[in-house]
């Protein structure tokens, strides 16, 4: 076949490390993401080849999303927006001194689901693209409902707080252009908050600020922020053979990165986070949760890089992106001359297959350069005592904020929701359903209100709502995910009667 | 010793920044252009104004010999990217991409930032007519049965991209001189308005001929918002012939500045002309259902002034309680 | 727990303030926030009325913030600030240096010899002007620019 042949070229695969390398530099960097490393890449692609373009253009795409778990482990700061839940338990794992071994945890995790998304496109990817369209305003709404209930299980402390901050992050992504309508909203006058706040900033603002100020507190302590314990090669297997027997784990959150990835106007900032809690659903010890677990990462990373390849399937099947990032190669796909959609994969095979092969090579390429580099990082962040490390930090986040929009408010915006986030954790109001609420809100609201004017035409336009039965599956779902903490107390406690424990004092 | 380290520190650091002050007066020469120009978008990557700017890229690098860096100021619909054009420097060193009616409806719909007087439009190089199509299962195959339909189910629902946008703006003409009750539904981005109708989730879609191309197996044309027949569409018949007054293009341009000097702005137009007259350009960009225009400064001007009391007219007449 | 109390009559005034705010928005555009800030104004209800129920003592003793702790904070916390003020003032490069120094003697304990706060500061005029020539010269990425780079 011609076009694995050309795969194997040595020049291909030598540019293909290159991308690789780059796109992990991009993804890891707080506030540049895997969309940006995709549209960085197009116009040095643009005079080769179809093929090498695609190929390096998914490489990136891969790597990025993979990049984005370093800082999340090393910083307690998302590289992209796939990689929130990341922090969850990768950060907490490293700063136990267990940073290589997160980081290892992630880069199989990575891997896994990157592949399993890139054969589920190889094999199935019309048929799954079928059901990708059966997806229509109410059970966009319905996704969003459930992606808000999973606040439930994310929240370790006061449920009621996580849903207070869901409902702020909610409403602070209401600030700005209505998604339906158009017109503006609270912006206090301020011209700029016309395009409202933007995520990045969010999330750098909410997740690395807190932890920068905590250093700030460290300061006097001596503390290097990681140690690498184990010997390298014996930690490699260990933590390799100690992830793949987590199976179900692993298959669970690549259908959700995979399913999710499919949808468009959902991508992979939404993957990591339902995966993540849909692995604390399924576990035996959810309170754990948290703490610094490999199955936190697990679910994260492995949904987040299955997205990859789900978010291709509507790409190439329907000429429609699945994530943001997506729709940059789709803009790369039209320029090379190579039509997305319908007519895609009847008429153009050739270009296709080559290019699932080659990402399908770029997932496996990752893994060695991946480690390495997040080898040597582990080993730099550790070596640097706080008192470089934190205002070093403070200079990423300027770079990543303003890199978004070249606005200088959105770095404003990422200080003051930084002081903001501290201060909310303070008082018990954590990070994850804030941000949670922030990318899920546009998606309720759009969901909604779209719905509700296509309903129009029915006797009350609610009733859209309830009308189709993928709707009334979303339903269900997310019924369940809201009250689980709640059946699974009842359930508890039926099973330990006989322990009737004092109040508990931590 | 404490106060001899902050003086040698501080004595550093003056050296510092004025070795670095020195180093910024190297800017720009008296020839334009001489450093890299950067064309911003106002829109994400991978739309209508990201695949043209591509194109005219490689073309532009050559015209101009500097490197023509793309960026993005996105949200607000493009208003963001807008509104900071008009506190960017007028040195002719960034370029922005423009779009009508965008340009027009926003700044009338609220305070979007910028006055669409602001916008110093250089060139208008192409432009999407609107289409009226339908899934090829729809049981309405011409216009006149979207007539019918439409009478019969009040509030039927069309999807479209952006709100205000070209496309809802033209339903809402539409809608006007029909007296239909049509309910035009919002979508961000041609993406999921595309799902919307490919999965039925809505009556029709009003989109643009880009769009359409793409789907023309899956989809009916109805009718098309131009003057006359399209050259790449004979068998659409326009909405003019049928009876109704509806002429509807989003266009694409690039603007800079306010207050920048007549040669920089004399240049671009020169530049923009040429890229538009690339037969490489206009094929890929035909073949994508792009029209192209040529509008240079002042004649984009007066389709500004010509377009702004339709569209006044039109938000007007046409407004929700 | 007091601070709760507190927390939720704020988040009780910022629905309402939401509400009030839709007033200028048409319908389909303030249906969604009315109903979060509907639903924020029910969790703060509930928030302020736990607060009285006899709860058990979910008391985390975490390590409390000593003044001094706090000072620091807001002192690191108001430099960044600055630094991006001068940002836009200065140019990138100069404040990114200038500030990357500051605030590393700030945090350190022992004050450092002059022979150290050199080598920092070469190498963070290394590592900016790395990622500003990276960024504005290879990435073609602007950063903000003031009268200096």
């Amino acid at each position: 076949m011609v076009g694995l042949q050309e795969i194997f070229v040595l020049k291909l695969f030598l540019m293909m490390c290159g991308v690789t390398l780059v796109g992990l530099l991009m993804g890891a960097a707080p506030g540049l993401t895997a969309t940006m490393a995709v549209a960085l890449l197009i116009p040095i692609t643009f005079p080769l080849s179809t093929t090498y373009a695609l190929v390096l253009t998914g490489t990136i795409y891969m790597s990025a999303i993979y990049g984005g778990s370093f800082s999340a482990i090393l910083l307690n700061t998302p590289g992209t927006p796939s990689s929130i839940a990341t922090c969850f338990d990768g950060y907490p794992m490293a700063k136990r001194g267990e940073g290589q071994r997160a980081i290892l945890i992630a880069s199989f995790s990575s891997v896994y689901g990157g592949l399993f998304g890139v054969i589920f496109l190889l094999l199935l990817a019309v048929p799954l693209s079928v059901i990708a369209l059966k997806f229509g305003p109410p059970e966009y709404f319905w996704l969003a409902v459930l992606g808000i209930t999973v606040i439930a299980a994310l929240s370790t402390g006061n449920i009621v707080k996580g849903f207070i901050g869901g409902a702020i992050g909610i409403l602070i992504s209401t600030i700005g252009i209505a998604p339906v309508g158009g017109s503006m909203r609270f912006t206090m006058g301020i011209p700029n908050l016309n395009a409202g706040v933007a995520l990045i900033p969010a999330l750098i603002g909410f997740f690395c600020i807190p932890a920068v100020l905590d250093m700030v507190v460290q300061r006097e302590e001596e503390i290097h922020l990681l140690k690498t314990s184990k010997v390298q090669a014996r930690l490699f297997l260990e933590t390799f053979k100690e992830v793949m027997k987590k199976q179900v784990d692993l298959l669970r959150a690549s259908f959700i990165g995979l399913f999710i990835g499919m949808l468009p106007g959902a991508g992979g900032s939404v993957a990591n986070l339902v995966a993540y809690e849909e692995a604390e659903r399924a576990s035996k010890h959810p309170e754990k949760f948290g703490t610094g677990i490999p199955e936190g990462i697990i679910a994260s990373e492995t949904a987040n890089n299955a997205v990859v390849g789900g978010s291709l399937i509507p790409l190439l099947t329907l000429g429609v992106p699945g994530s943001p990032p997506a729709a940059v190669m789709y803009g790369a796909l039209l320029m090379h001359g190579v039509q997305p959609g319908p007519q895609l994969f009847t008429g153009n095979s050739q270009a296709v297959f080559t290019f699932i092969v080659g990402l399908f090579v770029a997932t496996l390429l990752m893994l060695p350069i991946g480690i390495a580099l997040a080898g040597g990082m582990t080993k730099l962040v550790s070596r640097l005592s706080i008192k470089v490390l934190a205002p070093f930090i403070i200079f990423l986040t300027i770079i990543g904020s303003y890199s978004i929009r070249n606005n200088i408010l959105d770095v404003y915006i990422m200080l003051t929701l930084g002081v903001l986030g501290y201060v909310l954790k303070k008082l018990g109001f954590e990070p994850g359903p804030i941000t949670l609420g922030l990318i899920l809100g546009p998606i309720a609201e759009t969901g909604l209100i779209q719905s509700l004017l296509i309903g129009g035409t029915l006797p009350h336009s609610w009733m859209i709502l309830f009308k189709y039965p993928l709707s009334w599956v979303l339903i269900i779902l997310s019924i369940t995910s809201l009250f689980w903490p709640l059946f699974r107390k009842i359930f508890s406690n039926k099973a330990s009667n006989s322990q009737q424990s004092p109040d508990p004092e931590v | 010793m404490e106060r001899f380290n902050k003086r040698i520190l501080s004595l550093i650091l003056v050296l510092v920044v004025l070795s670095l002050s020195l180093t910024s007066c190297t800017k720009k020469e008296a020839v334009y252009p001489s450093t890299p120009i950067t064309y911003v978008l106002c829109f994400d990557p991978g739309g209508e104004s990201d695949i043209t700017a591509r194109f005219q890229q490689p073309v532009l690098t050559k015209l101009l010999s500097v490197p023509i860096a793309i960026s993005y100021i996105t949200g607000g619909g493009g208003g963001t990217g807008w509104s900071q054009l008009t506190t960017t420097t007028p040195d002719g060193y960034t370029i922005f991409g423009t779009n009508l009616p965008h340009i027009i409806v926003q700044p009338l719909t609220g305070n979007a930032g910028y006055k669409t007087e602001q916008i110093d439009n250089i060139y208008m190089f192409e432009s999407t007519p609107c289409i009226l199509v339908v899934g090829q299962n729809s049981p309405i195959r011409t216009f006149d049965d979207f007539l019918k339909y439409a009478k019969a189910h009040p509030g039927m629902s069309v999807g479209g991209s952006g709100e205000p946008s070209s496309n809802s703006l033209a339903l809402a003409r539409l809608a006007q001189l029909s007296n239909l009750k049509l309910t035009y539904v919002s979508f961000t981005g041609s993406g999921t308005a595309i799902t919307a109708l490919l999965g039925g989730h809505v009556d029709a879609l009003m989109t643009y001929t880009s769009t359409f191309i793409q789907y023309k197996d899956k989809w009916l044309p109805l009718a098309v918002a131009t003057e006359g027949r399209l050259g790449i569409l004979p068998d659409v018949p326009t909405f003019k012939e049928l009876g109704y007054d509806l002429v509807e293009k989003a266009y694409r341009g690039v603007a800079v500045p306010p207050g920048t000097p007549e040669n920089i702005r004399k240049v671009l137009e020169q530049a923009f002309e040429k890229v538009n007259q690339d037969p490489e350009v206009i094929k890929e960009m035909e073949n994508l259902g792009f029209i192209m225009e040529n509008y240079n400064e002042a004649q984009s001007k007066a389709l500004v002034d010509q377009l702004t009391p339709y569209y006044t007219q039109l938000l007007e007449t046409t407004k929700k309680p | 727990m007091k601070s709760n109390r507190i927390v939720s009559v704020i988040f009780l005034l910022i629905s309402g303030w939401f509400w009030a705010e839709s007033i200028h928005v048409p319908y389909k555009d303030a249906l969604f926030p009315r109903l979060m800030a509907l639903l924020l104004i029910v969790l703060s209800l509930i928030l302020f009325t736990e607060t009285f129920l006899k709860q058990r003592q979910l008391v985390e003793q975490k390590p409390a913030l000593t003044r001094r702790n706090l000072i620091y904070m807001i002192l690191f916390i108001s430099l960044a600030f600055a630094w991006l003020y001068m940002m836009n003032i200065f140019g990138f490069v100069t404040s990114s240096i200038v500030f990357l120094l500051i605030m590393t003697l700030i945090l350190s304990t022992k004050a450092m010899k002059f022979r150290e706060t050199l080598f920092t500061l070469i190498l963070y005029a290394v590592i900016v002007i790395g990622f500003w020539f990276a960024f504005s010269r290879l990435l073609l990425i602007p950063l903000p620019h003031g009268f200096l780079i």
